[in-house]
């Protein structure tokens, strides 16, 4: 089950990305519209993955990816944004972003997005599966 | 007194004779080095998986694996410094000397000092 917090202060720019994400077999998408309510989110559930808007009702989508990466670093987290790549990355260094997208994403961010947790969470079991007999 | 398993981000093929990685997360290996008593004891040196952006976790979950107690590093970002202390990894900090071995003794000798939160990457966001 990949569970996805999506963080926004207006849905009316997300439908497609929305749409895709919600035809994703075994997969939860949970909408939230302030960055506390992400984080309450992600207290109460075993949570994946955190999609920031660029704007929240109560902070910005990369205070609230500030606010993951110090509490609940273990979730990853993908943030809209107009700036440039090299902008964006000196932006949120040391964030751990999983990637940028731009301020109204769609289905080819969605399936993006997919195809990078699958990529990272096949690297994370094939760690325990190499892991050593100690 | 117990084994502290300490792990050095390293450059090639690692080793006590080896040179550090500058950010552990671009790391090709980890040489892992078990400390008692002040002692350099066993060597293993450990492969870093492939390093994609947002992977930080991976590293750490491979550290976790490897029953690593500490690590050392020149550099490190926010969130892979909160992973490992999640993991009960603690994260120390020395970003003067390339070589490993002399970074190794002074972790034996209890002269480094733990990574401050003013100490990791950040960029103009922060």
């Amino acid at each position: 089950m990949l569970r996805i917090v999506f963080a926004a202060k207006n849905y009316s720019g997300f439908v497609s990305l929305v749409d895709r994400l919600r035809q994703e077999p075994k997969t939860e998408l949970i909408p939230v519209s302030s960055a506390s309510a992400a984080l309450q989110t992600l207290a109460e559930k075993n949570v994946q993955l955190l999609i920031a808007a660029e704007l929240l009702e109560d902070s910005s989508g990369v205070a609230c990816v500030r606010q993951v990466a110090t509490q609940f670093p273990l979730v990853h987290t993908a943030l809209c944004s107009a700036l440039a790549p090299e902008d964006f990355h000196e932006f949120t260094e040391g964030l751990g972003v999983l990637m940028q997208l731009p301020l109204q994403p769609d289905h080819s961010d969605a399936e993006q997005i997919l195809q990078r947790m699958a990529h990272i969470s096949g690297l994370l079991n094939n760690t325990t599966a190499n892991a050593p007999n100690q | 007194m117990a084994v502290v398993r300490v792990a050095i981000p390293s450059q090639g093929e690692g080793g006590l004779d080896g040179v550090r990685a500058g950010h552990f997360g671009h790391c090709d290996v980890f040489t892992c080095i078990d400390i008692e008593d002040g002692q350099i004891g066993a060597v293993r040196i450990v492969a870093n998986k492939e390093h994609v952006q947002g992977g930080c976790m991976v590293p750490v979950q491979l550290l976790v694996q490897e029953k690593v107690n500490a690590i050392v590093v020149g550099g490190i970002g926010m969130r892979p410094l909160m992973g490992f202390k999640q993991m009960g990894i603690a994260v120390y900090h020395e970003a003067e000397q390339p070589a490993i071995r002399p970074v190794v003794e002074d972790f034996a000798a209890s002269k480094l000092a733990l990574i401050t939160d003013q100490q990791v990457c950040g960029g103009g966001g922060r």
